[in-house]
């Protein structure tokens, strides 16, 4: 039994490797429909979020990721300020509760650090309050890693672009 | 009477005459002027032989054309040394201007606390004994930091007239057709006597002794060898890193006029068209490494360009770019990466290393780090390269990896902590490397490992089972190739297993959200670096000189009666989250 095993993984290996790479074959369409699908929800999830801050600042940009394999993945992210009066923590308890009533669903919560993940449509939702920054909160999404053929994933524009509350 | 000294506003901060911008215009028109005389040369030597003409001229056109080729490759060195070194005077002038700066910082700063203290003591009639005391202390500190002062700017006048002199002498010695014609055209006496000197880089030296050798230099001598032999002192072990840099910076900027004068004109080889490509690859991680912030202060670590070799390898040449102050820094990381791995990958891998750094200061002690993209091997160039299947190339690139990391550890007067991390066919070329009784590191990291190479247990490397980590996803097909169990691959892996049991390292969480649900080669097996993994988490920890705050994972195996078992596979993965796969911070 070990051996046949031992036998199967040996004649699936060459299969493997040679379609190993994962290489997307529309690196540019799909590069721009994650793009597209982040700025919608992650704006989506700032309007809520602004009903629970007095400033909500977000952006967007790709990142670099993978390794043999080069690719790209879209990170948004923002900075809210708390409304006067109102924790940090606070905020993170009350954005989390509002973009549930949203139809997120709640995955991870913790208090200390205040911190929260929430998950729609395969997207990870991070709400916290960071120790750089203890003084605002964070929201942050990142899309899956998109690979494409040498060269094109450092040629995606890594300066960041406003994502407004939508 | 009581007397208070106060000291005099001194030094005058000197002018610093010239342009750094004007002398890198300089040291490109003279790469361009250089490259005639190399094809004219070329030429002569190619065509000296004429078939079917004969007799006298024949015979002097043949003598002529014999010496011309010769002679214009030297004339072509020899301007290509003046040119290099107006580009290191470009480059010193430049950091002169910096230091010069700060120096009238603290000139401004010393004059305010002087002026501040001479309203004090003119305000102070009938002041008590304390108060008296307090001036008196006020002056001396104020006496010593002038004292400060002075030294400094003293020793940067110097570094000001040695930079003048070294060009100058370069200029003089490539002048008239003697000095161009000569083998040591364009480089000066200090630099041609230095590199005669026992323990020189080149001829077989030790990192000890090029380090002995690096210490008994001048400045002005370790400018002229610089400037002069930018090929050697940028790849010679034992050299501080910051060395390494000045030298390999000039080698880039000739590479990118000389190469980048020929693609205008259209005279490019496809061999230099790799040359260049790797050249700006290595532009473009530098630039990348100096321009990164670090989060946690919100300065900038600077870059290194440690190892610049763009014709290596048959083109795929090799190149060591580093996020972080390699020659000061507690805490320094050498990534070693796989397959597929060329110099046009710099810019990419450099910013991997953006990620080791930042999670290591994020999430550290607060100790200083260093982070360094090694391919200073052949790294083999795809799955589908026999080379892939064997252990050759990890094997000779785990020499070249111990070599370097002994340079490493030669060239610092301290112990910095250090770590070798490998990914995939790097992680074997690390095991080779760490199998070597002396290795100089003192953690050791294999992720997505196909196989550890020669060692089968952890206590075969030499930092010992207690400083191996090993990272892997539960669906990385690569590293489900190497071998566990009584049974085995076969001859598909390279080595045992890292993250099995039989092999004893320390495993640490590194599966990954994207991670898909069968086993594959995509997000499970190049996601180890990625931000807010659980992978860089543990490696940031482990480079932080904190391997026991890892989050531990249970080791695979292989029971007799079934197929081998990976308690990972059932976990469900973390991402961005704080203490377990956080590793910076989402908005700046």
């Amino acid at each position: 039994m070990k051996r046949l095993l031992a036998l199967s993984l040996l004649a699936v290996t060459p299969l493997m490797l040679l379609g190993c790479s994962g290489e997307s074959s529309d690196p540019d369409g799909d590069a721009e429909a994650q793009r597209e699908a982040i700025h919608r929800t992650f704006g989506s999830a700032l309007t809520t979020a602004g009903e629970h801050a007095s400033k909500v600042a977000g952006e967007g940009r790709w990142n670099l990721c993978g390794l043999e394999t080069q690719g790209v993945e879209y990170l948004a992210s923002a900075t809210v300020t708390p409304p006067a009066g109102t924790t940090p923590a606070a905020t993170v308890t009350a954005i989390t509760e509002a973009l549930s009533s949203d139809g997120w669903t709640t995955s991870k919560q913790k208090s200390q650090p205040p911190w929260a993940q929430l998950e729609q449509d395969d997207l990870l939702l991070t709400v916290q309050v960071e120790k750089l920054t203890p003084e605002v909160v964070t929201m942050s999404i990142r899309g899956e890693c998109i690979t494409g053929p040498d060269g094109w994933a450092t040629s995606m524009s890594e300066e960041p672009e406003p994502i407004e509350p939508s | 009477m009581t007397t208070i000294a106060v000291p005099a506003s001194e030094p005058q901060i000197a002018e610093l005459l010239g342009d750094p911008g004007g002398a890198e215009a300089l040291a490109t028109s003279l790469y361009k002027a250089a490259t005639p005389f190399e094809t004219f040369g070329e030429r002569a030597s190619d065509e000296r032989l004429i078939s079917g003409w004969k007799g006298y001229a024949y015979e002097a056109y043949r003598d002529a054309a014999g010496s011309a080729g010769p002679e214009h490759e030297a004339m072509h060195q020899s301007v290509r040394r003046v040119a290099r070194a107006v580009t290191f005077y470009a480059d010193t002038l430049q950091t002169l201007k910096r230091d010069r700066d700060d120096l009238r910082d603290r000139k401004q700063r010393l004059d305010a606390d002087r002026t501040g203290l001479l309203a004090d003591i003119e305000a102070a009639d009938d002041a008590s004994a304390s108060t008296i005391a307090d001036l008196q202390a006020r002056a001396r500190d104020l006496t010593s930091r002038y004292r400060d002062l002075i030294t400094d700017h003293d020793s940067w006048c110097r570094r000001v007239t040695d930079n003048e002199d070294q060009l100058r002498q370069s200029f003089a010695s490539a002048k008239g057709l003697n000095g161009a014609l000569s083998a040591t055209g364009g480089a000066t006496q200090d630099a041609t006597d230095a590199m005669n000197e026992p323990g020189a880089p080149g001829g077989g030296s030790t990192p000890a002794e090029v380090k002995a050798w690096w210490d008994g230099l001048s400045a002005e001598e370790r400018a002229a060898v610089t400037a002069a032999y930018p090929e050697t002192i940028g790849s010679a072990d034992g050299l501080p890193a910051s060395a390494r840099d000045d030298a390999n910076r000039i080698l880039l900027d000739d590479d990118l006029a000389t190469l980048g004068d020929k693609e205008a004109d259209g005279t490019l080889t496809a061999d230099e068209k790799m040359q260049l490509a790797n050249a700006r690859a290595a532009r473009d991680g530098l630039h990348r490494a100096e321009s990164y912030v670090d989060p946690t202060t919100g300065a900038k670590p600077g870059g290194t360009l440690w190892l610049y070799d763009p014709t290596a390898f048959d083109g795929d040449g090799r190149v060591a770019v580093a996020v972080g102050d390699m020659d000061t820094a507690d805490d320094v990381a050498v990534f070693t990466p796989g397959i597929k791995s060329e110099m046009t990958d710099t810019d990419f891998y450099t910013d991997k290393m953006t990620n080791v750094y930042e999670s290591a200061r994020y999430n550290g002690d607060g100790s200083s780090v260093a982070a360094m993209f090694w391919l200073g091997y052949d790294a083999p160039s795809g799955p589908t390269d026999p080379a892939t299947l064997t252990e050759g190339r990890a094997e000779d690139g785990g020499r070249r990896l111990s070599d370097a990391l002994d340079g490493l550890r030669a060239s610092r007067p301290d112990e910095a902590h250090l770590t070798a991390i490998g990914h995939s066919y790097g992680s074997t070329t690390t095991a080779y490397a760490a199998s070597e009784d002396d290795f100089a590191a003192d953690d050791v990291v294999l992720i997505g490992s196909p196989g550890a190479g020669p060692a089968e247990n952890a206590d075969e490397l030499s930092v010992g089972s207690g400083h191996v980590y090993v990272g892997r996803d539960s669906r990385d097909g690569v590293a489900m190739l190497g071998d566990e169990g009584w049974v085995g691959k076969g001859p598909i892996g390279l080595g045992t297993d890292p993250s099995s049991e039989d092999f004893g390292a320390t495993r640490f969480e590194a599966e990954d959200v994207d991670r898909s649900s069968l086993p594959n080669f995509g997000d499970a097996h190049g996601s180890y670096l990625d931000d807010d993994t659980e992978s860089l988490y543990n490696i940031g920890k482990i480079v932080d000189g904190h391997g026991d705050d890892v989050e531990e994972a249970e080791q695979s195996y292989d029971p007799w009666y079934s197929g081998a078992v990976d308690p990972e596979w059932d976990r469900d993965p973390t991402a961005n989250e704080p203490g377990r796969s956080e590793t910076g911070p989402d908005a700046t």
